[in-house]
Parts: structure tokens; C-alpha cells; sequence
């Protein structure tokens, strides 16, 4: 088609320049004139009846506008619960505002609406709220239990279930040689994007029409939720997504908040902004992980997994968000991880606990199914006295295998496990690396070699869409549903386009993250929007040529086959054709497609980790860290790679310091970066890690999932090398995070 | 994430900081705001004026006293971190100051802001301690002399009264090897616990970051350093009389492991730097 052949080159980032100096426009960089600010009144418990609320002085301090509370939300419909998780889902859903009863600590219970933002903030602290305290229960055994009941007559606390089953997993566990048991435990972490939550609400009386700023994932899925809740046309809303500081998922649902502030700027005739602060967001914002699980894996003699059965309880927290069953949901369906497991049940429970809720957080539910898989690997390894990378090789699925349906009954569709594993292994030299291991512990040092293999489902939501025209003097305007927050898809939809019509990047600008230019899509989430958005455009694009063909052919009288598209250009009618010229609606030729998949592209990875702890103070250091990933065909090395480093950082925070902690009354004990153990540059891990390049069946870019690898891969590779390092000390498990103290106390109590 | 409304002014001098300190009984001095406005933001403090002392210079100096160094209290972490008459006559200091928090903390956080803020987690203060430093406090009713060891009162609570000024840190001549140690998990981190220790003239003096409610001297290692104990003995001894912290980076059992690690190190260094000296003090 073209020579150039910008596709997998390592084109730098064009995003880079504006976000880098400051140039970049945030939510909180947008000012409207006449615009109002809100602040948020919380809850200081995690349970408690309300009783009544004095608005009077807050209504009364200088600049204020309005005072909402529960009351004012009544007459809204709730958010909805139902998901596509395909969890049986009781719900209830996460309130605007409280009424009744306070669930959380942090919970809105009032909003306050003033001039200026300090204005909002100090008539916050005016309104005067009655809470007449419960007891709390924070764990979800302990909810389960029905210790304390947060919703109505559910006093098993159950908001979600969900199982699946297939095979005959009684006779396995009757015939195992052995049965190996693991109670797992992935504590809460908080998404942390560095620009909160908020959102800016302007409502146009005149023409009854509402738009809304929001830090969002995308601007199609809050305009949906914003219509239902507010029983409104979605063509009367638009929804803008401006530039976006990270989410990590936490921004995929709008926050109960957003809809308090669009609410005060439909009373007010004014816009209105809301900006959460950073303790906000920690307080506030739905959270990932919080997950047990409880495992037993049927074991033949020669090491065979025969049949998995797990129990995974879901630390929901106080409410549902649509999403919130997802990664639970998911977990179970990864659970038998890269295997081949003949048979399953694999239940997932979700509890409500006195916390703020949970969601999708980068992995959503794969990094927990593969930490299940690879634990219950290395468990297995260590009962039967076998290698753990020869326990992985008779129970990984081989290639020749592929489509294959697991026992839990999700569709692989691809995948070489045994070559990624293999290379994993031989970036690392594992046979030095067991060798060096022996020397090591001859030295009296704790020293660990771990692997993991992984599997990352992309392109969830099973369809994007995306439209492309082509502007006089060859300019190309493409607008797409999948909106970035730091994926870099100006750089890479832009490279996508320029080979296929022909044109330079330079003369592609992408749009995306507004309902008024981009047609309706999903969104970006889930390591999809390469495999969805960026095939819908290449559809986009060859329907733009094909139709451009078909008008010059129509025009000129030279057949189709006669005419090509080349350099942005029609050949073959006399002197080229500029696209534009043949549009009857003069000025562009323009083209749309959707692009649907039957199912989720499955991208695999796997690692290979060497660590030693350090005796006296249980410091962990990672000597060496390898993957190999297949991402598909890579678009761009750098932002794969990007991808990769940003995810293993994550996952590298999970398994060795992150975890949002509370008290037995509930109250958040890890509110600020202080205590929070987000890691940073300094603490990174050294990565080495490769593409392995098989491109994917499914789509016409042959592409696969790359965003959520390292954060999928990483707590299992570590947790590996962890439990290896520590088991002359007679440990088999250990849950992460794997902080100082906690190896420290492995090391000193054996 | 915003203050109560408060007051700011701006002070030429020390003279002038006080006059207007004493005009208003919740006032606050302002140095580098990196502990204030923190605490202004969470409305945990809530001044009614700011009196920035900021632009003050004559409280920024190095230079040497009688039998002492003195450091003007605005000196900047990054300026102890670097500056050569510090490195020379106060290692400890300095060394103890490249480590406090990020390059920007560093270019803004004083040493007379980090003392008056009196937390235990800080760093310099307990090496003014191990150092036997004094602080040169100014008021309307003049000037006094608090030595380290009287000045730390309890969390966030120091001897210093309202319209006082810290305006000048003496370190006295004479110090010689040193050894610092900052446990953390993350670089950015406070410590979690640390020890500081130093070979002065009246012997190896130990001090402890974290380990109580105000930086603590390890009485206990010292007086077993003096007895001619050895070090690694000695350095057992470091969580005796301590009263550490529990939160969620680490328990207080822990904190007092890291203690006697963390001394045994930090002493080991101090005997490393000055060859032909034995673990204990002659
Ligand atoms: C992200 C971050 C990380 C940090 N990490 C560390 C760390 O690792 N180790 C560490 O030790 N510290 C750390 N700090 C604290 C930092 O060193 C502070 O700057 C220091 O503790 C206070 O100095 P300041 O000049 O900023 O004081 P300010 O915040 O201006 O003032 C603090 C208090 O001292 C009073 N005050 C200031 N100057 C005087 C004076 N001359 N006389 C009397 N009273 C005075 C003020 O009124 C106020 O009450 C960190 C701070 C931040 C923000």
C-alpha cells in the first residue's frame, strides 16, 4: 500500500511536549465565566443512622449558592448496578448522596456549591451533621458472618455471586494423588492517579442542553450514565474529556459526586466544578483488588492438575458501582490461568463491608487469577518435590491446543505458553540462576529464583468505533470512541492511519474524548483500545478509500480497478484526485466503521525474577527481572514498552508495599502518600523484557493487549521468588505486600 | 487541601519577625512551609498570620564561633548538604541532611523549621542531638541558650514560647568520625527509624530518629560504649528506654529491631572512619 511504513516504529510519543511543560489542559485547568465550585461534606464514620442535618449556617456563609443533601437526590434514579460481568447482582447501587445511612467513612452526605473553592470548603465545615454511630465490620468473613448488616434483610452482606463449573470435579479430587490446598490474599490498593477525580457541569437553560467536563476513561460511557440518572436524552448531553492525569480504572464510572455537581449546576443555571483533594481521593475513590481466595487444586501423581476448586470472596465495600463485580468475576475466569485444567467450580462472592467500594484497578481480576494459577504452581512444585518450571511444562496449554476453552469456560484463542515461559527462563539463565541459588544459601543468604506465566484478555467490550475524513490538501481528522489518558494513542492511531492512506503522522490529528465529534464507542479500558479503536479505524480508513474510489470512478468514468488511493490521493483519472473533491458535501469525504470482536484477544506473558532478602532487615532487592510478552504486533516499541515498565512499577508496588489498610472501626489508616506505599521511579525495578510477535487471529492488526503485563505478571513472578527464597525457612505462602517487616518476621520466627 | 484564611506578612528582620510575632497570639513564623503548610492544608494548623521569615538574611550564614559552628536557623538542607564548612566541622550534618526527603524538600526545609516543628521522625534534630548542639533563641525579652537535650518537649511540642526565633545553631568544635543510618522503604520516605552517632569530645554520643516521642538519645549504648563494652554489644542496647510508634509502615517491635541494626551500623561506621579505635570510646 505504501512504502513508508510507519507502523512498529518507536515514533516518540507527539502527546509529550504539551503534557511535559505544563501545556497540557487538565479538568482543573478549565474555567467557564459565572463558574461555582463544590465541596463535598463526608462522612467522619463508616457507620452510622443519620440524623439530622443543619444546613442553615453552611446555607448562610458568605458566597454560598446552594446546600444539597440526600434529601435533594431522592427524586434522581440510582445509579445502575446492572453489569455484563454476568455475576448474579443484588446490589444496591452506590448513592449520589447518603440518605439514612452513612456505609463508609468518606461517604458524601452534602454537598456545598460557593464562589470560590475556599469559600465551598469553609461553608463544608459549617453543615451540621448528626450520626448516630453502628458498629462496623470491615473484614468480609466477619460480614459474612452477618456480624453487622449494612443493607436491608441481606444479612449474609452477598451483593454479587457468580459460578461456573465444568468437568467432573469430585471423582478428580477422589482419584488425586494429591491435593494442594492455598488460602490467598490480595489486599485493597488504592489507583492513586496523580489528577483526582472532578468533574465541570454547565447547564444552557435556553437550549436544554447540558455539557460536562470529566475526568474520565472516555466520554460515551458517563453520557449514558448521566441520561439514565437524570431521565435525559443523551443527545441533550455532551460529555468532554479533556486531558487526563491517569486512571488506572478508577475513572471508568462517573463519581457519585459528578452527579451531585451536575445536579447543582441544573438548580443553579451556573456552571459548577467539583475537584477532589488527594485525601479525597484516597478516602473516596472506588479502589482494586481486596480479594481472597481459597483454593484446592487436584493433583495426579506425575503432576497433572486434574481439577481446580476455589472460593473467592471480593471485599466489595460499602455499595456497588456498575463495575464493581468485574474483577472478581474476572479472577474467577482466570483462575486455572495458563493450564490446562480438565475440570473446575470456581466461586466468587462479593461482600459488603463498612469501606469505600471496590473496581476495575490496572489488571482488574488478571492480575488475581494468574496470582491464584502461579501460586497454586509453585505450591504444587514444592508438594510433589518437583522443578517448578517442569510442573508449569505438563500443565501449560501448548499452542497446538489453541482455541481451547477452559474448564471455567472462557475461549483462549491463541497463545504459545511453553516458548514464553521457556524464553522467560532463558533471559534469566535459570540453570546459573539455580546454581548461583545454591552457592548463595551455601553463604547463608536468602536467595530466590520465581517465574510466572500469565494471561492478559484484551478488547473487552467487544467493539469499538471510529470515523475518518479526509480534509483538503490531504488532511486527515479520525475520531475515535477510545479515548487515551496516557496511552498514546495521537501517536500510535496516527501511525495506523498514515500507512494505511498514505499520508505523513504529521497531517493525522486523532479526536477523541467528546460525544459532540466522536461517534459513540466504548472507551478505553481493559488493554482494548489498540485491539478495538485501532481496528476500527483501519476499517474507517479503507471504507474512506474504498468510497473515494467509487466517486472518482463514478465521476471519471475509469473503472475501480483502474483507480488507486496512494499519498492520500486518487491515481489513475488523469491528474490525482484530492479526496475532498468528490464529497457531495463539500470540504471533506468522510468514512465511519465499528469494529466488533467475537470474543476477547488473549495477549500472554511471562517472567522470571532472582531476589535476596536481606536477613537483619527483611529489605527485598530484585537482582533480575525478565519477560517475554506477546503483545501481538507491537505499533510502537516505545509506548508497548512504556506500557510494560508503568505496569511492572505497579505490580512491583502491589507485591512489595501497596495496601490500603483500616481500622477495626473502619477508619482509613493509609489516607496519604505518606502512608500509602506507592513507589517511584527510585524504587523501580530493573526490567529486561522482549516481544515475542505472534500476531492475533482476531483483528485485522494482528494486535494484542499490552497495558496491564507488567501489572498481571509482576506480584506472582515476585510472590515466586519470594516464597522460593524463604522456603529452606520452611514457608510456603506468604500474601503480599512483602514489606520489610513482614519478610523480617518470615526470617526471624524460623 | 485548603487553609483557613489566615494572614501573611512579610519580616525584614528578626527584630521585626518578633515585634509582629508578639502583636498576635496565633501567629506563626513561616520558613520554608514545608512542615506548616502541610498541617495549614489539612486545617490541623490554623494560624491567623504568617510572619515569613523567609527573605530574612541575616539568619543565613555558615561560619565559625568560639569553639563552635554556627548555622544561621534559615539555612537551607540542601545548603548544610553542601556547604564546605559544614562538611568539614559537621559531617554528620550534613550527611544527615542529603538524605531528608526530595531535592525540592531539601532546597526549601530549614534546620531552624525542622527543629521548631519538634517531630521525632525528623532527622536533623536527633543528630543536634548526638552532636550536643545548642540553639540561639531570640525574643523581646532577649536571647537564652536551650541546649538539644532540653529543647525537645514532647511530639510536636518544643521549649520554644510564643515570639521566640530560632536564629542560630551552634555545633560545637571538636566532633569527629560519624555514622548515620536512615531506615526507609521508599527514598522518599521518612525515616522509619534511624540513628545518628557521633565521636565528641565527652565520647560517643547515639541518638535516635523515630523512636519515641521526641528524638531520644540511646543512653544505654552509650553508657555501654563508655564501660568499654564492644559495639555490636552495645548497639543491642539501642531500643532500651524507647518508645516507638505503631502504624502501618511498621509495628514499634519492629522499629526497635531496626534500632539496634541500625546502631550496629551507624557505630561501625564510626569506627571505621577513625582507624585504630576500638568500638569504645578511651
Ligand atoms: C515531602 C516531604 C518530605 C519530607 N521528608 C523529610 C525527611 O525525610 N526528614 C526530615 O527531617 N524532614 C522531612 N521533611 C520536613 C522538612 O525537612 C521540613 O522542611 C522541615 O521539617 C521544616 O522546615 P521548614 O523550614 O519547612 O519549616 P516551616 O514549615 O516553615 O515551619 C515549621 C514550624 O517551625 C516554626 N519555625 C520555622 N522557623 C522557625 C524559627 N527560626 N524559629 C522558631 N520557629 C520556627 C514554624 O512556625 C512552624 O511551626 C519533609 C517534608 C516534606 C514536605
Amino acid at each position: 500500500m505504501t512504502a513508508v511504513g510507519w507502523t512498529g516504529q518507536p515514533v516518540r510519543r507527539v502527546e509529550d511536549a504539551e503534557l511535559l511543560t505544563g501545556a497540557g489542559r487538565y479538568l482543573d485547568d478549565i474555567r467557564l465565566p459565572g463558574m461555582l465550585h463544590l465541596a463535598v461534606v463526608r462522612s467522619p464514620v463508616a457507620h452510622a443512622l443519620l440524623g439530622g442535618i443543619d444546613t442553615a449556617a453552611a446555607a448562610a456563609s458568605p458566597g454560598v449558592r446552594l446546600v444539597l443533601t440526600g434529601a435533594d437526590v431522592a427524586g434522581l434514579s440510582r445509579l445502575p448496578v446492572a453489569s455484563d460481568s454476568g455475576a448474579q447482582v443484588f446490589g444496591p447501587a452506590v448513592p449520589i448522596l447518603a440518605s439514612e445511612r452513612v456505609r463508609f467513612a468518606g461517604e458524601p452526605v452534602a454537598v456545598v456549591v460557593a464562589e470560590s473553592r475556599a469559600a465551598a470548603v469553609d461553608a463544608a465545615e459549617l453543615v451540621d451533621v448528626e450520626y448516630q454511630e453502628l458498629p462496623a465490620v470491615t473484614d468480609p468473613a466477619a460480614a459474612l458472618a452477618g456480624q453487622v448488616v449494612l443493607h436491608g434483610d441481606a444479612t449474609d452482606n452477598v451483593m454479587f455471586r457468580w459460578h461456573q463449573a465444568s468437568g467432573d470435579v469430585d471423582a478428580a479430587f477422589a482419584s488425586a494423588a494429591a491435593i494442594v490446598r492455598a488460602d490467598l490474599e490480595l489486599p485493597r490498593l488504592a489507583a492513586a492517579p496523580l489528577e483526582p477525580r472532578g468533574c465541570l457541569a454547565a447547564y444552557d437553560a435556553a437550549g436544554d442542553y447540558l455539557t460536562v467536563h470529566a475526568s474520565a476513561q472516555d466520554p460515551h460511557r458517563p453520557r449514558r450514565q448521566l441520561a439514565a440518572v437524570f431521565g435525559r436524552t443523551p443527545e441533550s448531553i455532551r460529555v468532554i474529556v479533556p486531558n487526563v492525569g491517569g486512571s488506572f480504572g478508577s475513572k471508568s464510572m462517573l463519581a457519585p459526586e459528578a452527579f451531585a455537581t451536575v445536579l447543582a449546576a441544573l438548580r443553579l443555571g451556573r456552571p459548577v466544578k467539583w475537584v477532589e483533594t488527594r485525601s479525597e481521593n484516597f478516602l473516596a475513590a472506588y479502589q482494586g483488588r481486596g480479594l481472597r481466595a481459597d483454593c484446592e487444586l487436584a493433583v495426579a501423581a506425575d503432576g497433572r492438575f486434574l481439577a481446580l476448586c476455589a472460593r473467592l470472596t471480593s471485599d466489595v465495600g460499602a455499595y456497588l458501582y456498575p463495575v464493581s463485580p468485574v474483577p472478581a468475576v474476572h479472577a474467577g475466569t482466570l483462575a486455572t490461568g495458563c493450564y490446562d485444567i480438565p475440570a473446575a467450580s470456581v466461586e466468587v462472592t462479593g461482600v459488603a463491608t463498612n469501606k469505600v467500594p471496590t473496581g476495575p484497578y490496572r489488571g482488574a481480576g488478571r492480575p488475581e487469577g494468574a496470582f491464584i494459577a502461579e501460586r497454586l504452581a509453585d505450591l504444587t512444585a514444592a508438594e510433589l518435590g518437583l522443578d517448578r518450571a517442569e510442573i508449569r511444562r505438563r500443565n501449560l496449554i501448548g499452542p497446538d491446543a489453541m482455541p481451547y476453552r477452559t474448564a471455567v469456560g472462557t475461549t483462549i484463542d491463541s497463545g504459545d505458553f511453553p516458548r514464553l515461559l521457556d524464553r522467560a527462563l532463558e533471559l534469566l539463565d535459570y540453570d546459573a540462576a539455580l546454581a548461583e541459588q545454591r552457592q548463595a544459601r551455601d553463604r547463608g543468604e536468602i536467595y530466590g529464583v520465581g517465574m510466572s506465566v500469565f494471561l492478559e484478555p484484551g478488547g473487552m467490550g467487544l467493539w469499538e468505533s471510529a470515523a475518518v475524513s479526509v480534509r483538503p490538501g490531504g488532511q486527515v481528522v479520525a475520531a475515535v470512541g477510545s479515548t487515551a489518558h496516557g496511552q498514546g494513542h495521537q501517536t500510535a492511531f496516527a501511525q495506523l492511519l498514515a500507512d494505511e492512506l498514505g499520508v505523513p503522522p504529521a497531517a493525522i490529528e486523532i479526536r477523541a474524548g467528546d460525544t459532540a465529534t466522536v461517534p459513540v464507542g466504548l472507551g478505553t479500558f481493559g488493554s482494548r483500545s489498540a485491539i478495538t479503536g485501532g481496528s476500527a479505524l483501519i476499517l474507517a480508513a479503507r471504507e474512506l478509500k474504498a468510497t473515494a474510489i467509487k466517486l472518482a470512478s463514478e465521476r471519471s468514468g475509469v473503472p475501480p480497478a483502474e483507480l488507486a488511493w496512494r499519498q492520500g490521493k486518487i491515481h489513475g483519472a488523469g491528474p490525482p484526485i484530492d479526496p475532498p473533491e468528490l464529497s457531495v458535501t463539500a470540504g471533506e469525504l468522510s468514512a465511519s466503521a465499528v469494529f466488533r470482536l467475537e470474543q476477547p484477544v488473549y495477549s500472554s506473558g511471562a517472567y522470571a525474577a532472582i531476589v535476596s532478602i536481606d536477613a537483619s532487615t527483611g529489605v527485598l532487592r530484585v537482582d533480575r527481572l525478565v519477560a517475554a510478552h506477546d503483545a501481538g504486533k507491537v505499533l510502537n516499541p516505545l509506548i508497548a514498552e512504556g506500557q510494560v515498565t508503568g505496569g511492572t512499577l505497579q505490580g512491583f508496588g502491589e507485591a512489595v508495599s501497596e495496601q490500603v489498610s483500616y481500622d477495626a472501626d473502619g477508619q482509613l489508616l493509609t489516607g496519604s502518600f505518606l502512608s500509602y506505599g506507592i513507589l517511584s521511579a527510585t524504587e523501580a525495578p530493573v526490567l529486561q523484557s522482549e516481544f515475542v510477535e505472534v500476531p492475533s487471529p482476531l483483528n485485522p492488526l494482528g494486535v494484542r493487549g499490552v497495558g496491564e503485563t507488567g501489572a498481571t505478571g509482576v506480584p506472582a513472578v515476585i510472590a515466586s521468588a519470594v516464597t522460593d527464597a524463604l522456603s529452606p525457612l520452611g514457608v510456603r505462602h506468604l500474601d503480599p505486600p512483602y514489606t520489610p517487616e513482614v519478610l523480617h518476621a518470615a526470617v526471624a520466627v524460623t | 487541601m485548603i487553609p483557613a484564611e489566615f494572614g501573611y506578612r512579610r519580616a525584614a528582620s528578626v527584630a521585626e519577625a518578633i515585634g509582629m510575632l508578639t502583636q498576635d497570639e496565633d501567629a506563626r513564623l513561616l520558613a520554608g512551609g514545608h512542615s506548616l503548610i502541610p498541617l495549614m492544608k489539612l486545617r490541623l494548623a490554623v494560624p491567623s498570620l504568617l510572619v515569613d521569615i523567609g527573605k530574612v538574611a541575616e539568619l543565613r550564614y555558615v561560619s565559625e564561633g568560639p569553639g563552635y559552628l554556627a548555622i544561621g536557623a534559615l539555612t537551607r538542607h540542601h545548603t548544610l548538604a553542601t556547604n564546605p564548612l559544614v562538611r568539614e566541622q559537621a559531617g554528620l550534618l550534613a550527611a544527615v541532611a542529603t538524605e531528608i526527603g526530595d531535592p525540592q524538600v531539601r532546597h526549601r526545609g530549614t534546620i531552624g523549621g525542622s527543629l521548631a516543628h519538634g517531630d521525632p521522625a525528623s532527622d536533623l534534630p536527633a543528630a543536634l542531638l548526638a552532636l550536643d548542639a545548642s540553639y540561639l533563641v531570640s525574643s523581646p525579652a532577649g536571647n537564652r541558650v536551650i541546649s538539644a537535650g532540653v529543647f525537645h518537649l514532647g511530639f510536636l511540642q518544643t521549649a520554644l514560647q510564643h515570639g521566640e526565633v530560632i536564629t542560630e545553631i551552634r555545633v560545637p568544635s571538636g566532633t569527629g568520625s560519624y555514622g548515620f543510618r536512615k531506615f526507609r522503604a521508599r527514598s522518599m520516605d521518612w525515616a522509619m527509624a534511624g540513628v545518628a552517632a557521633a565521636r565528641t569530645p565527652s565520647g560517643i554520643r547515639v541518638a535516635l530518629v523515630n523512636m519515641g516521642a521526641v528524638p531520644l538519645r540511646a543512653a544505654a549504648v552509650e553508657a555501654a560504649l563508655s564501660a568499654g563494652r564492644p559495639a555490636a554489644e552495645a548497639a543491642a542496647l539501642a531500643a532500651v528506654d524507647t518508645a516507638p510508634p505503631a502504624d502501618t509502615s511498621a509495628s514499634a517491635g519492629f522499629r526497635r529491631h531496626l534500632a539496634r541494626v541500625l546502631t550496629g551500623q551507624a557505630l561501625a561506621d564510626v569506627d571505621a572512619a577513625a582507624p585504630g579505635r576500638a568500638g569504645s570510646v578511651e
